[in-house]
């Protein structure tokens, strides 16, 4: 029986995956929240037009005091409104380039380690645990402080630091499936290593890096706006961490110029990880049954 | 010259000074075209010696020559070509079809990675291929998991005749299916090879089996070959006590009496000796002292014991 369910699930049949995703609540609420911050950061420009860190009204001007500025204004009359749906560009994008980087580098060094084991096992698995060793956000720290800290460099620099995660993952996955008949039978076949990492074991190995990589997105985007809020990313970008930065001296007259934006942080990384909830249990065959 | 032949072969795994010989002085040859059955109980080394063969391990010692080519120890860039002209059927019709790949992909890649066919040309020896094995086009772009057991071997064995090898292994081909299904791959084998007349090296544990396809049958025994005969010789005038004890077993419906079996193991193997000789009813002094090696008992007839065709009770008289 484990055997049948295993394979079943195990199937591309992405449609059966997609119906159960779209079945659960909680990975649908994850998908509108998404949605919006989606939708803010594309339309950006036209919701709210010109730069986010003019001066446009007197400051600390409460939510709802003025129409024109439903969620207030800060210290310096700047529109917060403005700057949350301008700073969603700055976390979806760094937290969406940190994810594709650490999703390469994890993806290629877990499937390297985890096919040929060995030699490249061993020293693969070393710069692993060179990377891991230090806490993951001292290491961001010193390499955006190394290099210019914009918004391309802190990505890479979230990426640099979390792809162990999948690597670890990665390998596992393909240590487990190089061993399978199909593989062997690829291998009597005479396909090339390349063919076989990327066209045989790699697809099969994809489900639990694709949930892994929703809740990489979370947490890139926490370190992101970490980083901001200690004033080391992009100077020149609103990003919900650097408003917080900044709100966090008014906390006690200004409570909600630190509370909208981690509002907005909040729901967002739940979302992601809501998401990543609901495509695990998607795409876990032993919940496969529980149609 | 015999299509493949296996000279003292050795695969060891383990420790050098504790190895386990999986494969231990194995020699065999295959002519073009010919069914060589290989029985043998589970962890006798059948499988090891495919893999060996096909050179998806690394021998220990011993030579493999293929098609007049020393393969042994050949580097995978060189063994690439030779791919293509020995091909493996695999036990587990589940384990061994990549579970996201269309049927259609599966029997294509052969095809694209040889250089063989692309396109339209490939597309229809793939149809072609599929037809061959039984199944209808609209099989191709379907996933594996929606096939049977059966129909999955049929697509096994379309992938491993796709490249038109003269060599294919079958690895326990049957032994995970049914035994109605069993027949109807037996059969489609038969059929193949009067069509496309490749050699067979057959792994199987189920001697009845065996004989049904196999114009030869090699039994082996703890990593090595103690009978080889032609398959009705091996099954009339069996002269191994193994090979007797593993006919014996055989529930026969018109013998009216228990199967002959084995007597449990009675101590260790001796370390110089026989290796069958801790279960054998016919064990003598000689046995523990010095291992048989497979010699010539008549034409065609190779047998590894001291005391060939000699029944137990004739030794114990």
């Amino acid at each position: 029986m484990t055997d049948m369910t295993t394979t079943t699930a195990m199937a591309p049949a992405g449609s059966r995956a997609l119906r159960l995703f779209l079945r659960n609540p909680n990975a649908v609420a994850g998908m509108l929240i998404l949605a919006t911050v989606l939708f803010a950061a594309i339309f950006a420009d036209l919701l709210a037009p010109g730069d986010p860190l003019t001066m446009v009204a007197q400051p600390f001007l409460w939510p709802g005091q003025n129409p024109a500025y439903p969620l207030g204004t800060d210290m310096m009359g700047r529109d917060v409104l403005a700057g949350i749906i301008h700073g969603s560009r700055v976390s979806l994008a760094v937290g969406l380039a940190a994810t594709a980087t650490s999703l390469l580098i994890g993806t290629l060094v877990g499937a390297i380690t985890g096919y040929y084991g060995g030699w490249i096992d061993r020293v693969g698995m070393n710069l692993v645990e060179i990377v891991q060793t230090p806490p993951n956000f001292l290491l961001l720290v010193v390499i955006v402080a190394i290099w210019q800290p914009n918004l391309p460099t802190v990505a890479i620099g979230i990426g640099a630091v979390s792809w162990p995660t999948l690597a670890r993952l990665v390998r596992g996955e393909f240590r487990a499936i190089r061993g399978k008949e199909f593989v062997t039978a690829a291998h009597s076949l005479g396909f090339s290593d390349a063919r076989i990492i990327f066209r045989e074991v790699l697809p099969n190995a994809l489900p639990p890096v694709v949930v892994t990589s929703s809740v990489l997105v979370a947490t890139a985007i926490l370190m992101e706006s970490a980083l901001s809020f200690l004033g080391l990313s992009d100077p020149n970008r609103v990003s919900w961490g650097s408003m917080i930065g900044e709100g966090r001296e008014m906390l006690r007259t200004a409570w909600y110029l630190a509370a909208v934006p981690g509002l907005c942080i909040f729901s967002t990384v739940l979302a992601f990880n809501l998401i990543g909830d609901g495509l695990n249990d998607a795409m876990n065959p032993r919940l496969a049954g529980r149609e | 010259m015999p299509l493949l032949s296996v000279e003292d072969l050795h695969v060891h795994y383990g420790s050098a000074h504790a190895p386990v010989r999986a494969v231990d002085g194995v020699s065999l040859a295959l002519d073009a075209g010919e069914t060589l059955g290989l029985v043998g109980e589970s962890g006798c080394g059948k499988s090891t010696l495919s893999h060996a063969i096909l050179r998806l391990g690394r021998p220990t010692s011993g030579r493999i020559v293929f098609e007049g080519q020393d393969i042994t120890t050949q580097s995978r860039r060189k063994l690439a070509p030779v791919r293509s002209g020995m091909q493996m059927i695999f036990q587990d019709p589940y384990a061994s079809l990549n579970p996201r790949q269309t049927i259609r992909k599966i029997l294509t890649a052969p095809l694209h990675v040889h250089g063989i066919a692309r396109g339209r040309e490939a597309a229809e020896i793939v149809t072609g291929m599929a037809e061959a094995v039984g199944l209808g086009p609209d099989a191709l772009d379907r996933f594996p998991h929606e096939f049977s057991g059966g129909q999955r071997q049929r697509i096994g064995i379309a992938r491993a005749l796709i490249l038109k090898p003269r060599l294919v292994i079958c690895d326990e081909p049957v032994s995970a299916l049914d035994l109605s299904i069993q027949a109807q791959i037996l059969n489609l084998l038969r059929r193949l090879q009067a069509e496309r007349g490749p050699a067979y090296l057959f792994i199987s544990h189920d001697l009845s089996v065996v004989r049904y396809i196999s114009d030869r049958i090699a039994v082996m025994y703890l990593g090595r070959i103690v009978e080889m005969a032609p398959a009705h010789r091996l099954w009339q005038d069996p002269l191994h006590p193994y090979t007797r004890a593993l006919i014996g077993a055989i529930p026969d419906a018109t013998r009216r009496r228990a199967p002959d079996l084995l007597p449990p193991e009675t101590g260790g193997r001796p370390a110089a000796g026989c290796r069958f000789a801790n279960r054998c009813p016919l064990a003598s002094a000689r046995c523990l002292t010095e291992d048989p090696a497979l010699h010539r008992a008549s034409h065609g007839h190779q047998v590894a014991c001291h005391h060939p065709g000699t029944s137990a009770a004739a030794a114990v008289a």
